[in-house]
């Protein structure tokens, strides 16, 4: 008998007697605003800058300010080439990223109550670029 | 610094000979133990929290097999090729036919207490394979040629001149530098040009999702993520015990996880791995090695709810002051004393009574094992079985005996009060460990029979 069958049956013999899932009810009371600030604040704690910005425009000039002290810029948002360099998943090797200092990413939604951004390969292309960022800038 | 005793009360002794070290290491996880309080306290339904992951967890102990079976369907039909492993050795073999096949001999690694369990990188150095743990604390330890002595902070046991030294010595930072940030860009630059080589990438799972085949596996440093993402083949290796039903219980864990291990919101880097990049094979591996075996323990089983949070190490006074080591295992602390006596009983006959059973481990719980109980129960077991400490088997053995005869007992208490106020240093000396580190109160002047019979009889 393969170890499969041997762990599966093994498993089934001593496992107990069935117990019920809960229905997990945690209820939001917050108010949006309320999410907004307490996002704020829990981004501070964890030294990330946070910037309001309407449109592209107002990143870009954030991005301008930023990349005097940058060596390599990349991003994955088309909108945001002319002031980085663009690069997309089709053609550019992860192993080419290497040296890069600032990678400018989209995320899907950010959780307020942790500070945490949710983004998946097909927004982020190269989670490598990821890791050598020190220095969180939520925009 | 470490112990290859494997006597829990001896390695301590060992550990304590530097009290420098003891002490701060002690304050640094009562530090985080603090940390933990204040995160914890801020979510105002922490407690409901742990209520539903203990749920979630028995009802996963009580299903294993069905949500075993159903998400090896799921991650198959997503591409992923799943492996069983019977124990360790098979768990070992496992890996390393799989680099064989694709020609790999080297391999980076993030941290995997499962790894640890089994023996993995030993084994794949004596076939000629180099492992590379990119984990930055696992990599010190691994450096020092030591063990992880915690679960979350491998080598929290290390003073940071120590890292300085091995990094001088194996990566060539300057003499004497203890800067951590100095030292975490070194290690960080080293392992960039590890990640980048490595064609094989192995990692741990905190959680594998039976609803979707998918796993979780959270690092604070993203060493996971790039170990996985730049390699062709990335291997996943799990305890049969991850399982998590569906995909909507996984934020009762993620909101526990980093909480409960150090303060933390949430772990930097929480990556779900699902369907294979296109060209890399993604292989999963789950191990049993006891644990179908420990399920059938009615009174021990509910510690294979542990997520690995370390927030009862970080808690518990003896393990504060006697180090992870102490407890010559790859899972240490009072999570360690009760999980390691169920894969062999002799040879981890120590731990249980490596406690004082205040219970501050299973207050603090995200999935609210009741580890202090299960200590007192290994300690019944390990007395029964003769297996206690032999001091405490003749001493309960000569107890039993003078308490089945009230005369002699009576006697031995006049004896013994006469001792403590007359001739002290008779116990109190060197010989006697009780007290090493403590002074006794002083001796009643009478016993509780006689004060009764004085005053109320
Ligand atoms: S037993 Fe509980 S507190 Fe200890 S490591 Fe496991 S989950 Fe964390």
């Amino acid at each position: 008998m393969s170890s499969r069958e041997n762990i599966l049956r093994e498993v089934l013999k001593n496992q107990p007697a069935d117990t019920a899932l809960p229905v997990i009810d945690i209820s939001i009371t917050t108010t949006h605003e309320e999410w907004i600030g307490a996002l704020k604040i829990r981004l501070d704690i964890l030294h990330v800058t946070v910037h309001e910005v309407g449109d592209y425009s107002a990143i870009k000039t954030i991005l301008q300010q930023e990349a005097i002290t940058q060596e390599r810029t990349v991003t994955t948002i088309a909108e945001l080439g002319d002031v980085s360099t663009y690069i997309d998943s089709i053609k550019e090797d992860a192993h080419s990223l290497e040296d890069v200092d600032l990678a400018i990413i989209p995320a899907h939604f950010g959780v307020a109550e942790n500070g945490a951004m949710w983004v998946t390969d097909s927004l982020i292309q190269y989670w490598y670029c990821l890791s050598l960022r020190s220095n969180w800038q939520w925009l | 610094m470490h112990s290859k005793i494997t006597n829990h009360a001896d390695a301590a002794i060992d550990f304590n000979l530097d009290e420098d070290r003891v002490d701060w290491h002690d304050r640094t996880l009562w530090f985080i133990r603090e940390k933990r309080d204040l995160a914890s306290h801020a979510i105002p339904e922490w407690e409901q929290l742990r209520e539903y992951a203990s749920q979630i967890k028995n009802n996963v102990l009580s299903n294993l097999s069905q949500y075993l079976q159903e998400f090896e369907e799921k991650a198959k039909a997503n591409g992923v090729i799943v492996h069983w492993a019977a124990d360790a050795a098979e768990h070992n073999k496992i890996v390393h036919d799989i680099l064989k096949k694709h020609n790999i001999d080297r391999m980076v690694k993030s941290k995997s207490m499962l790894t640890e369990e089994c023996g993995l990188n030993e084994h794949l150095e004596a076939n000629g394979i180099e492992v590379i743990d990119t984990d930055l604390g696992e990599r010190i330890v691994q450096l020092a040629k030591e063990p992880p002595s915690h679960i979350v902070l491998p080598c929290i046991h290390k003073k940071k001149e120590e890292i300085g030294e091995l990094f001088h010595q194996y990566l060539g930072t300057e003499k004497g530098a203890s800067d951590p940030k100095y030292l975490t860009a070194a290690a960080r630059e080293h392992l960039r040009e590890t990640f980048l080589t490595r064609r094989a990438a192995l990692t741990g799972v905190n959680f594998a999702i039976a609803e979707t085949g998918e796993f979780v596996v959270s690092t604070n440093e993203g060493n996971a993520d790039m170990g996985a993402h730049l390699a062709d083949v990335h291997i996943a290796c799990m305890g049969i015990e991850k399982i998590l039903p569906k995909q909507h219980h996984l934020g009762v864990f993620l909101r526990l996880l980093a909480r409960s291990a150090t303060g933390q919101p949430i772990t930097t880097y929480s990556s779900h791995f699902k369907i294979p990049q296109p060209h890399q094979e993604v292989h999963i591996v789950f191990v049993d090695n006891g644990r179908s075996v420990h399920l059938g323990k009615e009174d021990f089983r509910n510690s294979l709810k542990c997520i690995r949070c370390a927030a009862c190490m970080n808690t518990c006074p003896v393990y504060r002051r006697s180090g992870g080591h102490s407890y010559h295992n790859a899972v240490a602390g009072p999570i360690g004393s009760i999980l390691t006596p169920n894969f062999d009983m002799r040879a981890n006959k120590d731990l249980p009574f490596a406690s004082t059973l205040c219970g501050s481990c299973s207050n603090v719980c995200p999935v609210k094992i009741d580890i202090h109980d299960q200590l007192y129960k290994w300690r019944q077991v390990l007395m029964k079985e003769g297996l206690g400490p032999v001091t405490k088997n003749t001493s309960m053995k000569m107890m039993g005996w003078v308490l089945s005869k009230p005369a002699l007992y009576d006697i031995s208490g006049k004896a013994a009060r006469w001792v403590l106020k007359h001739t002290p240093f008779v116990v109190s000396n060197k010989m006697n460990p009780w007290y090493k580190q403590r002074e006794m109160p002083a001796p009643p002047e009478e016993s509780f029979k006689e004060w009764y019979k004085k005053n109320r009889g």
